[in-house]
């Protein structure tokens, strides 16, 4: 302790009405603890819901089947559970985490709570290359597809993350953090850019491309294949792995390029390492689901306002509570108009445009 | 400053000046010889102990932003950077602390020369309280204040949690700990930063380096007893604790009640470098200031300066081109 400081004589106590106290906030890990338990309800809601209804009292039977196959082969239950509903849980689980981790790493990096995948257009960029390689891949590249298989999507589409969440940045970082009106402005550039790519593409396209292009610019869970949903949960896992360790770096980055680098952050490595692990992760969901916007703007903006800035407690509640907010909107989406499905991108927006509409009238706005 | 300059065998040492030759931009009134080197041993060697500059110089486009400025500020000293608006007192911190490489010269801190890969190494020395202080997303005071022990993370005191509430109480914010540092006035966030800047330095390192602590215009947005009592707390650190203490100031009062040392700038130049009293003549004010002043006695004893009215143009000796403002 320091002596020297200890005694402040003669200041005067400060007023009642200063001492004011902001609204409560949770303590980080009993949000973390709630937001667990409210993934796993999620989970075992959503398992049931569907055009082929599994209702919850069956589950367990369903899982222990599993493993004593019976004599009359997999029942239709169990068909419908590991086959279509199961993939689908888990890409949305990775999908949703994916997506609220990105935004939450790059609202840290921009300093900035409006900085979203989706909105500064890197979904959309990341849509755009996968888009590319499907419709020209076969013209231009004929050996890409065959060398890296079903990597090339997620490769393009990360790319293409990378490639606009670095120009974004570059475009928008500023001397005292970074300009947001030109990062919004930039990324309607960059939407519209990718849409008027996307419908080139859907020009040229054959009709079975057209069908993968329309599913990416509306964003599904339907193309949930197990091959599909293991690259994409594993690369969340890595993203997850690494962005979570940006925890500390990016609260005292909070404080200024300048001060964090007094406070011995490398900051340039922090920088790098969030755009890539966000275009990673932006980059690996885009893929396989096409674009679904908004989660992550929601996810982090609703984790502060619970528990407060502390990106110890954001990035990792984002990817909660990302998850749940994708499988509670994909439960929606194939439940609504069953047997159809409403595509997934769609119902985000329609909770997270009047969403962000708040945000810009409230206190993010001001700082435009 | 000048009396070191002076001081032939601390001239060898930096291998500078030949003998007997002024540096151009000291003025005559400058030649003090009652400041000796013997009282202060390290300053004979500027790559010793204490916060050393050697003429430092920065450009920006086709303006010199600072022209070759030296500096030594001890361990325990408070010193003060003072000069009118765009003398590059800002520049001259932000190079000291080594955010921003000179183009010419080079710094020295507790005995190693600052280069910028040593930038993030020197956290737990050094500790920099920034003019603009914008913090993203609604952290608390206290998150703020604690944010300062980042460096400290993977070698946590023993009293962590005392010293973010320690630094709190230390300029008088403890009251405000839970409050959102945006719902905050301008004056209360420049202490909850000063706070912050203190916590990151609270305790000696470990290796018996001396600490320093680097403020630019900590005192802009304070009310009057806010004023003293930041920069009575930083002195009594300086005394108590041998912290050293650089402070970019613009109320010349407040520097000659607190620093120990003063360098005046004008358009990057050093125009007078030593104690305050004798820096601080009613002359030198108007020749840099352009205002009319008398020195007078406070009640402690403390010379003050009485600020009469804005005087015409500046003397002819002193007439300069005018420059580009830093940005």
């Amino acid at each position: 302790m320091n002596p020297a400081v200890a005694q402040r004589p003669g200041a005067p106590p400060a007023p009642a009405w200063r001492a004011w106290r902001a609204p409560a906030r949770l303590p980080g890990p009993v949000l973390l603890a709630a937001l667990a338990l409210l993934l796993l309800a999620t989970l075992l809601f959503a398992a049931g819901q569907g055009a082929y209804s599994l209702p919850l009292q069956e589950l367990p039977a369903l899982l222990a089947g599993a493993w004593s196959a019976p004599a009359d082969g997999p029942s239709g239950a169990q068909m419908v559970f590991f086959h279509i509903r199961l993939p689908r849980l888990v890409l949305g689980l990775a999908a949703g985490a994916g997506l609220g981790l990105a935004g939450a790493l790059m609202q840290g990096l921009f300093r900035n709570p409006l900085a979203d995948p989706g909105l500064i257009g890197v979904s959309s960029g990341a849509a755009l290359a996968a888009g590319v390689s499907i419709v020209l891949g076969s013209v231009w590249l004929p050996e890409l597809p065959r060398a890296l298989g079903s990597w090339t999507l997620v490769l393009m589409a990360f790319g293409g993350g990378l490639g606009v969440t670095g120009l974004i940045y570059l475009l928008a970082r500023g001397e005292g953090g970074t300009r947001v009106g030109l990062m919004l402005l930039a990324g309607i550039a960059v939407n519209a850019l990718a849409g008027a790519g996307l419908g080139l593409l859907s020009f040229l396209a054959t009709d079975e491309q057209l069908r993968s292009l329309q599913f990416w610019l509306l964003g599904s869970l339907g193309g949930a294949r197990w091959s599909a949903v293991a690259l994409v949960a594993g690369l969340t896992l890595v993203a997850g792995a690494v962005g979570l360790g940006l925890a500390r770096p990016l609260n005292a980055l909070a404080l200024g390029e300048a001060q964090a680098v007094l406070l011995g952050v490398s900051v340039q490595r922090v920088q790098r390492t969030a755009i890539a692990v966000a275009a990673l992760a932006v980059g690996a969901v885009t893929a396989t689901t096409g674009i679904i916007g908004f989660i992550g703007l929601v996810a982090p903006h609703m984790v502060r306002l619970l528990a407060g800035p502390d990106h110890r407690w954001v990035l990792p509640g984002s990817a909660l509570l990302g998850a749940v907010l994708v499988l509670l909107a994909d439960a929606v989406a194939r439940t609504v108009v069953a047997p159809a499905e409403l595509p997934l991108g769609v119902l985000t927006a329609l909770v997270g445009v009047p969403f962000f509409l708040l945000l810009l009238r409230g206190a993010a706005g001001r700082r435009l | 400053m000048n009396a070191r300059l002076c001081d032939p065998e601390w001239r060898s040492a930096w291998g500078g000046l030949p003998g007997g030759e002024q540096p151009h931009w000291l003025d005559d009134d400058e030649l003090d010889t009652s400041t000796t080197t013997a009282r202060r041993p390290e300053a004979r060697a500027p790559h010793g102990p204490g916060l050393n500059a050697r003429g430092l110089s920065v450009r920006a486009g086709a303006s010199l932003l600072l022209d070759g400025v030296d500096l030594h500020l001890a361990a325990g000293e408070v010193g003060a950077i003072l000069g009118p608006n765009g003398a590059g007192k800002s520049t001259l911190l932000s190079v000291l602390a080594g955010l921003r490489a000179p183009d010419a010269g080079e710094v020295w801190l507790n005995g190693s020369a600052l280069t910028p890969a040593r930038v993030a190494g020197l956290a737990r020395q050094r500790a920099v309280l920034p003019q603009e202080t914008a913090v993203a997303f609604d952290f608390r005071v206290r998150e703020v204040v604690a944010l300062g022990r980042y460096p400290h993370r993977f070698a946590p005191s023993r009293h962590e949690a005392g010293i973010v509430q320690a630094a709190l109480h230390s300029t008088g914010v403890e009251a405000l700990a839970e409050r959102c540092i945006g719902s905050l006035s301008g004056g209360e966030r420049a202490r909850v930063q000063l706070a912050r800047v203190m916590a990151q330095i609270w305790e000696p390192s470990p290796d018996g380096l001396a600490r320093w602590l680097l403020l630019d215009e900590p005192t802009a947005a304070l009310d009057l007893r806010h004023q003293h009592d930041t920069l009575g707390t930083v002195r009594r650190w300086a005394r108590e604790q041998g912290v050293g203490v650089l402070a970019v100031l613009h109320d010349l009062n407040l520097a000659l009640r607190y620093a120990d040392q003063a360098w005046v700038l004008d358009a990057g130049r050093l125009r007078a470098a030593g104690p305050p009293a004798r820096v601080l003549s009613p002359e030198r004010v108007q020749r840099v200031w352009r205002v009319r002043a008398d020195t007078v006695q406070g009640r402690d004893g403390v010379d003050q300066l009485l600020i009469a009215a804005a005087s015409g143009p500046p003397p002819e000796e002193h007439a300069r081109q005018p420059r580009k403002e830093p940005p």
